[in-house]
């Protein structure tokens, strides 16, 4: 197994914006609906997939629910399988022999922070558990790296004899991207990582995980309802609609210049113009020095 | 932390107490209510006198509340009256038919705890699979046969038919297996199928799904989240299958004339020998609530979250 304590400056001097994970033609349809009517009307079910997240960049998935979005985060973190075409990560084939390093490299970072922790394991046992399992690694080495992860998503030590119940969402989702990264990924797969936080709390996880793509030189796959999110994050953007893909491109041809009616419509749910375009600047949206950032004041 | 354990402990010992003492008071409140002791003992052709003369002897006569306190003064020293068929102190007619209980209650649990739970688990984990497909059309098969119509059935085919074991008594082993099985089926199908969806549940979640993504194997998934997570409603239920098992003897004991304490609450309740049915009574409250208590105390060790007021 590969070692996951790569320095992250080896990674960030390759050069960025080349593909990180791609996925080729990808069908996928999950076993009980494969007999049922909903393969019929193509409802549940992925359809010639193509999708490219670059090394370095943010990727915004979106789209109605039951679009999808979550089943290709599942195929990304090689939960499941395709059942046709191919995913290919940092330009290799997946193959279920490479598998294992694979889900390391790539780490989740799911909906609701508190369902995705076990509710009657302490906090910080969480967090080293793939250290210890996976890596036999000493447990100084896990302590240090431990606290490395957590101060790197802006908590204190205290948090780590704690038990889920305890700590508040934004907290919970906190710890959710230190036990991601405590494993040195190189892509985090985020679905919906702040539509159950309250606003000023989304704000804080948005900009921690922009500041972590800068920092650290991670991808990011960001799906989100939430168009004004994934203006404000990502670069390039992708449009599903059941279950296939309708719209792809950089972040401004895709909200700026529409190409399909399903897109328009997604944008007219949003209040007026409240995507915060005319803030950043298009080709590096989150050039802006940390910390000085501002949201889209309109909705937030 | 510490300090707080402790507390929660007291209070649930407490409680426990609380609802012994209720217990044993509604045991005299019904005793009483149940009619005149006197009329029911010496029948209706009783002379006054005789019926005078056994009021005294049994302390009838003395205020209610005399009575009661005698009662309770009674059962703290232990003695619970005198059997009328045995002519013996009445717990201790009920405690010699203790020990034939708690084995066939102990091996019928045992029995019932490691099939169910193994069964849920294995119809968890594998539910396509043949096995595990076998485990959960055993437990709906479990749950719909009643349990003295699946005695009847062993009867017939182990002791009538194969003759391999008999159909009564308490003769050794071989007369315990039947009764046994019997008594484990119902239990291990309640077992397993509660089993079954606490550990489907926790591998559904979320924090399951993040740990097949951090590629931890699948065993150590099972033993440090799944099954600890599923480990306090499966507590809860044989928490209520330990603690009616008592009772629940009572019919497997008389189909297989297993000389215990359900067939002898039986014959008591025909003979109306009433401190040995109070006696039963009391024994089976009494460990009702001591393993409430217990499951109570197994929550807090169990389940950190319990440990810790701060919710
Ligand atoms: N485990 C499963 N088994 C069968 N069908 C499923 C399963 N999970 C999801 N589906 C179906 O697949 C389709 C896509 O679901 P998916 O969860 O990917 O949608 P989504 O775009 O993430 O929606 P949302 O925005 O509500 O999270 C839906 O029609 C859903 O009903
Ligand atoms: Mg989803």
């Amino acid at each position: 197994m590969t070692s996951p304590i790569e320095p992250s400056h080896v990674r960030t001097a390759r050069a960025s914006s080349e593909p990180i994970l791609e996925l080729r033609n990808v069908d996928f349809c999950y076993l009980a609906a494969r007999r049922s009517a909903a393969e019929v009307l193509g409802g549940s079910r992925l359809h010639k997939i193509n999708m490219i997240v670059r090394r370095g960049k943010a990727h915004g998935l979106i789209g109605e629910s039951g679009s999808g979005k979550s089943t290709i985060a599942k195929l990304l973190l090689g939960l499941t399988a395709p059942q046709s075409g191919q995913i290919f990560f940092d330009g290799e084939l997946l193959t279920p022999d490479r598998l294992a390093a694979f889900r390391l490299r790539v780490q989740p970072v799911f909906q609701s922070p508190l369902d995705a922790l076990d509710p009657i394991t302490p906090i910080g046992k969480q967090i080293i558990a793939p250290l210890l399992v996976n890596f036999n690694m000493k447990s100084s080495d896990c302590q240090a790296r431990l606290a490395a992860a957590i101060s790197a998503v802006g908590l204190s030590g205290e948090i780590l004899g704690k038990l889920p119940h305890q700590i508040s969402g934004g907290q919970a989702q906190r710890v959710n991207i230190a036990r991601a990264l405590i494993l040195d990924p190189e892509v985090l797969i985020c679905d919906e990582p702040v539509s159950a936080l309250d606003m000023t709390v989304q704000a804080q996880i948005l900009n921690l995980l922009s500041d972590l793509r800068e920092s650290r030189g991670l991808s990011l796959l960001f799906i989100s309802h939430d168009i004004r999110s994934v203006a404000y994050l990502c670069s390039e953007i992708t449009v599903l609609k059941r279950g296939s893909i309708v719209e792809s491109g950089s972040r401004d041809e895709v909200l700026l210049d529409p190409k399909t009616d399903y897109m328009k419509s997604l944008l007219e749910a949003v209040p007026n113009s409240g995507l915060g375009l005319e803030t950043a600047s298009p080709s590096n949206p989150c050039s802006q020095p940390a910390g000085r950032r501002d949201l889209p004041a309109e909705g937030w | 932390m510490r300090r707080n354990t402790q507390k929660i402990f007291a209070s649930k010992i407490a409680r426990a107490l609380v609802t012994l003492v209720l217990m044993v008071t509604s045991v005299f409140v019904l005793m009483r209510c149940a009619g005149d002791p006197v009329t029911v003992l010496l029948g209706p052709d009783a002379t006054a006198d005789m019926r005078a003369a056994y009021s005294g002897e049994l302390g009838l006569d003395r205020p209610i509340l005399a009575q009661y306190l005698t009662y309770l003064h009674n059962i703290v020293r232990g003695s619970l009256g005198v059997s009328y068929v045995y002519r013996q102190d009445a717990l201790g007619v009920v405690l010699s038919h203790l020990p034939l209980t708690l084995i066939l209650t102990c091996s019928a649990l045992t029995l019932a705890a490691l099939t169910g739970v193994a069964g849920g688990i294995t119809a968890a984990v594998f539910p396509s699979s043949f096995i595990g497909r076998a485990c959960t059309i055993g437990t709906v098969v479990g749950l719909c046969v009643p349990s003295f119509f699946l005695a009847i059935v062993l009867m017939l085919a182990f002791s009538i038919q194969l003759n391999w074991l008999p159909t009564g008594g308490a003769e050794g082993w071989r007369s315990l297996v039947l009764p046994a099985i019997t008594m484990a089926a119902a239990s291990s199908a309640v077992l397993a199928r509660y089993t079954r969806v606490a550990v489907r549940e926790s591998l559904d979640s979320r924090y399951v799904l993040a740990a097949f993504a951090r590629d931890i194997p699948f065993w150590r998934i099972l033993i440090h989240h799944v099954l600890p997570n599923a480990a306090v409603p499966i507590l809860t239920i044989l928490g209520l299958l330990i603690g009616g098992a008592v009772t629940g003897s009572t019919v497997v004991e008389t189909v297989f004339s297993w000389p215990g304490i359900g067939n002898l609450f039986v014959t008591s309740v025909g003979n109306r020998d009433v401190p040995v049915v109070q006696a039963i009574v009391l024994l089976a409250g009494t460990a009702m609530i001591m393993t409430n208590l217990a499951v109570d105390l197994g929550y807090t060790w169990l389940d950190p979250r319990s440990k810790s007021s701060e919710t």
